[in-house]
């Protein structure tokens, strides 16, 4: 109550204030009526509202308002004036054109007022861009009194560098903006139109940053960048503003990455933590505010007026704030307005277009992020500097509610060429230590080729977070030709080959401005042109050339920003994959980065029945939805559906002849192929930290585990008539869309890359058999449906106990068909032997169903021994060489059988 | 910035020079090995980088100055040493403890020194199990301990500055069974002289196989004798949903959307019940039971 009081004095007095101050001009007292009131209605509503006012200002004991004024530093200055004239203005759903204009009062005292000159500069800011704030944003939603306070002294730090903020209620009633003290007047400027127009919407707020902030950004950019709205001011120190805080410039496409969704951009509790020493800009907030605004920015570049017809038809459907679905679909109402021919943006749909903008996902998701945004360096370039590139890693998790933390870790990074070779740069490029979130690399790519550009894949691992970006060294400045180019790139998915060559052109408007050759996957020009400079939508293709012929292989509409252009052409890079479920338990894999972050979406289904799991070798326990992360690329999931299904999952895939990776962490990791085809282990390379590539097979019983495991799902639940459970079987391959788990031996972590069959082979190694194998014996049982194996083997290298290198434990089923050699307390899947003349081995078969028929086929595989004999539970040996077979109908869940081998 | 570069810096080049070491074979020590040489950075807690002037590196009675550049040292110390001493201008003196110098080109990291000592503490803990690890080795600023029975370190004399790079430094914790973890003590300062980096958590290597498939509603079934191959029936609102059978170590698991549900246990003339609400999916809820005529 005691707030309310104050507040209400305090609206009082700001509007004596007010109005005293305004006395020299004209004296007004503001009356909000209903729109539809009659006039008779409406005439009361005025004598009511003016009896009021002076029934208050009667109530004001002049020693108190001496008091107030003095403190406002107006001490003599102001002379309370009862109101001489009254503006009415309707008031409840008002629509845009009844908002009116916002009153910005500034305390001229105490610890919230500016200094006078700051206050008077930024009461010019707005009285100068209004009519293009008007223009691009529309009114106000809400008129009327805005407080302006100096919080200098206490903003947190993210929100300085965001640009200040907005509170529709103070606490005390009060709108208020809350704005920092800016040396630098062009920053002040940008900033206070954004906070302005944060204002404007009044009460009639979006719930998520990516349209609250990211809208009001591409709107300051347009206004800052209309010199009518900002005379006087330096047009490059107001570009240079823009371009440290609302927008990413060239690099949209390759900031473009999942761990920007969020529902708000500064997370709740970092909000008034102070930035963190060392060189971190304190989590991704920052780079969210950017690329908010970028992403709207392409919107506006095609709609001029795209934002302005979105806010007032938001502001008469406000309930629509936190609609997400609602809001797309205002989106796609406000193109078919604006332009009925075709209401698409950069060539698709307002859906389509926004589910590609990963800022633009509210939803909150949480576990481990990363994002690796790379910059090319262009400016004192030197010696041998060819492909000079940024990296700067941000890595934190979310958790529940959006509170982020900012993590530490350790990322060895990995480069390959266009050939997928790995490059070294040189020592100091080969880590990335991760301290508060914050890390980076600026590694140069060497000339490989006499000058002609390439393509970088760069991983950036940390943990079993991976991100792939792909840059073009020699393709934007180097030092022997230093003058940047302004459109540069990188293509992926494309077949070089004799006689075939490929170039990238950019059109505006139908006419060609700019071509450049694609060579190892990169392309780089120099267009230099006005009109190549300035934010238009453009229209790039790349065109292959063999012989005579040439053909357009791809093409993509790109909003361009103001100045260069970056961009990541990924032919066949995108993809519908389809995923088939069975009802109840299965262990997944997504080959498809799904651009829906909501892992519910993804499965279709709702959020309460949605039942996802990884396992997170860090805790020893599975991440369990809603805790888990959002699906992603590489990655095995278990998951549980009520009924079959086939998820038809729309998102980025690695491009045809791309290899792609996949990250390790310490441990057992639930993985999958990242590709859409079957890969033998011989086409997947193991990286671990600094060191060279090495085969799958030289990686196991080294940095990986001996064996690595698919699941198996078990028999039907009785009850649910789907199964619940399952055990896991050895696997030899990598399948699309299933799930595996690897164990990485590396307390460093390792990375996979897959290999397609179409990629370059250069690194491609054969697999080589398992080592030493004296002898091998493969036991295999089937029925009900479902199959398991094992191995039995002996060699000169193993000992009686567990060896890593070469036996392979058994992994605990959960009510799944298995077959492992018993040895002492413990199970294997492959039980090596030191080699002998002879051994017996105990295999027992699990997960049985009673009465059913099953079949186990022992064959060797290396070496015959002179007599192997198998007995089922103490029965009758059978004795084989080569290939032996016996069958039996089970009678009960579980038997054991006894291997006898003489060499 | 400078500060975390400047340690990037010192960390790579420790490695490009270890990497070198690796090929380069010794040979230095001297004639009857009685000295090995042994190679280290020096590094100040408030640049992040070499000090200026240069520090003195003594190893008994070797001792030598660490590079004006990088804080790089190499020195052939006497056989079986294990302590350093530091000694700097600004800082005066820091000792550190090593592991005896016995092996030819032994890297002792970087040697943290500034202008205060704190001590930091911490407890290193099983990953999984969250169980305390005992005589777990801590590394952190060069010096190092061992963890006491109940997983707790406390490591004295660790170079400190406020507004330096302490935060940056990364600590180390290994033991047996255990892939090494790291931690920083990145955000915090000392209270009293010291800074408790809290939990370091090590994640086992001894982990042989895959983990079991997950699950969120679990629990242990007794006696023990009886228990195994009793039947567990899973209903929600009168339905049944899910059965499962209780496995020789007397568990059963269940993997389920939010919701509230019975369990219904039956084996022979045995049987049990319990009632288990889920408020979210990920919530894991254990219910033990005990089976009775």
């Amino acid at each position: 109550m005691r707030a309310t009081v104050k507040g209400t004095l305090r609206a009082l007095f700001a509007l004596i204030v007010t109005t005293g101050v305004a006395a020299a001009q004209s004296n007004v007292l503001r009356i909000d009526v209903e729109a539809t009131r009659s006039r008779d209605s409406v005439a009361g509503t005025v004598d009511e509202a003016v009896l009021k006012f002076a029934r208050r200002t009667e109530a004001l004991t002049g020693g108190y308002r001496a008091t107030r004024l003095r403190n406002l530093g107006m001490e003599g200055a102001a002379v309370l004036l009862p109101p001489v004239r009254v503006e009415i203005r309707p008031s409840g759903t008002r629509s845009v054109a009844q908002g009116g204009d916002l009153v910005l009062v500034f305390d001229n005292t105490g610890e919230r007022a500016f200094p006078e000159s700051y206050r008077v500069f930024l009461e010019t800011v707005f009285t100068n861009a209004k009519a293009t704030m008007n223009l691009v944003f529309g009114a106000p939603a809400l008129g009327g009194e805005v407080r302006v306070a100096n919080y200098d002294a206490d903003i947190g730090d993210r929100d300085a560098v965001a640009g200040g903020y907005y509170l529709p209620d103070n606490g005390s009633g009060e709108r208020e903006i809350r704005f920092p003290v800016y040396q630098n007047p062009e920053t002040a400027a940008v900033n206070f139109i954004h906070t302005l127009l944060l204002a404007y919407q009044g009460n009639k707020t979006y719930a998520f940053d990516a349209f609250q902030e990211g809208l009001v950004r591409a709107a300051t950019m347009k206004i800052a960048r209309t010199p009518a709205a900002m005379p006087g001011l330096d047009r490059d120190q107001i570009e240079a503003t823009l371009a440290s805080t609302y927008e990413i410039g060239p690099w949209y496409d390759w900031n473009n990455q999942p761990s920007l969704a969020a529902r708000q951009f500064i997370a709740p509790n970092l909000r008034n933590l102070p930035l963190p020493a060392g060189g971190s800009i304190g989590g991704l907030y920052l780079l969210r505010f950017m690329m908010a605004g970028s992403a709207w920015e392409k919107v506006l570049i095609e709609y001029p007026n795209f934002i302005r017809e979105f806010n007032e038809r938001f502001y008469q459907q406000p309930t629509l704030r936190n609609n997400v679905p609602g809001l797309v679909a205002l989106g796609q109402n406000v193109l078919n307005a604006l332009r009925p021919a075709n209401p698409q943006v950069e060539g698709r749909t307002f859906a389509d277009w926004y589910r590609h903008q990963y800022v633009l996902d509210t939803h909150l998701t949480r576990g481990l992020k990363l994002h690796v945004s790379p910059q090319p360096i262009v400016f004192g370039l030197g010696g041998a500097d060819f492909g000079v590139f940024d990296f700067q890693t941000t890595f934190f998790s979310t958790e529940e509610g959006g509170r982020e933390q900012l993590l530490t870790g350790t990322s060895y990074p990995i480069f390959w060429n266009s050939t997928f070779d790995r490059l070294f740069p040189s020592a100091q490029d080969e880590r990335i230590d991760i301290v508060a979130s914050y890390g980076s690399v600026t590694p140069n790519f060497p000339d490989e080729n006499a000058g002609i550009p390439y393509r970088v894949a760069a991983d950036i691992p940390v943990l079993d977070e991976l991100v792939r970006v792909h840059v073009p060294a020699g393709a934007v400045a180097t030092a022997t030709k230093p003058t940047p180019n302004d459109l540069y790139g990188t293509v992926e998915g494309i077949f070089p080959a004799v006689g075939v060559s490929y170039l990238v052109r950019a059109l505006v408007g139908g006419n060609v401005l700019g071509t450049a050759p694609v060579t190892d996957g990169a392309f780089g020009v120099r267009i230099g042109t006005a009109l190549w400079r300035s934010a238009q939508p453009v229209l790039l293709e790349v065109q292959r050339t063999s012989g005579t012929t040439t053909t357009t292989v791809y093409s993509r509409r790109v909003n361009k920003a103001p100045g260069s252009l970056a961009v990541d052409l990924r032919i066949g890079g995108e993809a519908t994959v389809q995923i088939s479920l069975l009802k109840g338990i299965n262990m997944t894999g997504f080959p498809v980065d799904p651009f829906s972050q909501w892992n519910p979406d993804v499965m279709n289904l709702a959020a309460s029945e949605t039942l996802a799991a990884r396992w997170n070798p860090s805790i020893g326990k599975y991440n369990l939805f809603p805790d888990l992360e959002p699906f992603q690329i590489g990655h095995g999931y278990f998951v549980r559906v009520p009924s079959n299904r086939t998820l038809g999952v729309d998102g980025y895939v690695a491009p045809p002849n791309t290899p792609w990776s996949v990250s390790l962490k310490p441990g057992w990791n639930l993985v999958a192929s990242p590709l859409r085809s079957s890969i033998s282990t011989d086409r997947v390379l193991v990286v671990k930290g600094t060191g060279f590539p090495v085969t799958f097979a030289e990686a196991e019983g080294v940095e990986l585990g001996t064996d690595f495991f698919h699941f198996v799902r078990g028999g039907n639940d009785p009850v649910s008539g789907a199964p619940e459970t399952g055990s896991y079987s050895p696997a030899s391959q990598f399948e699309p869309s299933r799930g595996y788990f690897v164990r990485c031996l590396a307390p460093e972590g390792a990375t996979l890359t897959f290999f397609p069959t179409d990629a370059p082979p250069t690194q491609a190694r054969a697999s080589a058999a398992p080592a030493g194998h004296a002898w091998r014996l493969r036991v295999q049982a089937t029925g009900g449906g479902r199959s398991t194996q094992s191995v039995l083997a002996m060699s000169a290298t193993a000992t009686g106990g567990f060896d890593p290198a070469e036996d392979s434990p058994l992994p605990p089923g959960i009510g799944g068909f298995q077959i492992g050699s018993q040895v002492n307390a413990s199970r294997y899947f492959r039980d090596v032997r030191r080699t002998s003349a002879g051994d017996t081995y105990t295999v027992v078969l699990d997960g049985l169903a009673v009465g059913a028929a099953y079949t186990v086929t022992l064959t060797e595989e290396k070496a015959r021994a002179r007599q192997v004999s198998v007995s089922r539970d103490g029965g009758r040996a059978v004795g084989f060489t080569g290939v032996g077979r016996i069958t039996f109908v089970a009678e009960s869940p579980s038997t054991t059988m006894t291997v006898k081998v003489v060499r | 910035m400078t500060s975390a570069r400047s340690l990037l810096f010192v960390l790579i080049a420790l490695l490009a020079l270890a990497l070198a070491g690796c090929g380069g074979g010794g040979g230095s020590g001297s004639p009857g090995g009685q000295t090995v040489r042994v190679t280290g950075y020096v590094v100040s807690v408030e640049s992040g980088g070499a000090i200026a002037p240069r520090p003195t590196v003594q190893i008994g009675s070797a001792s030598v100055q660490a590079d004006v550049n990088d804080g790089s040292f190499a020195i052939d110390a006497p056989k079986g040493s294990t302590e350093v001493l530091v000694t700097t201008e600004a800082y005066g003196t820091f000792r550190f403890t090593v592991p005896p110098l016995v092996e030819e080109g032994t890297d002792l990291g970087v040697l943290w020194v500034g202008p205060q000592k704190v001590t930091v503490t911490g407890t290193v803990v099983d990953a999984t199990s969250n169980a305390r690890i005992p005589g777990a080795t801590v590394l952190f600023g060069g010096q190092r301990t061992t963890a006491n029975a109940q997983g707790e370190f406390t490591i004295p004399n660790v170079a400190y500055a406020p507004n330096g790079a302490f935060g940056s430094i990364q600590g180390t914790a290994r033991a047996n069974g255990y892939f090494a973890g790291s931690f920083t003590a990145e955000g915090l300062t000392p209270s009293g002289g010291r800074v408790d980096v809290g939990t370091v958590l090590l994640t086992p290597v001894g982990d042989d196989t895959p983990p079991p498939g997950p699950y969120n509603i679990w629990g242990r079934v007794t006696p023990a004798a009886d228990a195994p191959g009793a039947t567990v029936v899973l209903s929600e609102g009168g339905n049944a949903i899910r059965q499962t059978t209780v496995g020789q170590d007397g568990r059963y698991f269940f993997w389920v959307p939010a919701g509230t549900y019975t369990l219904s246990f039956t084996k022979g003339n045995l049987s049990a019940g319990a009632t288990v609400s889920l408020t979210d999916s990920n919530q894991v809820v254990q219910k033990d039971v005990t089976l009775s005529p």
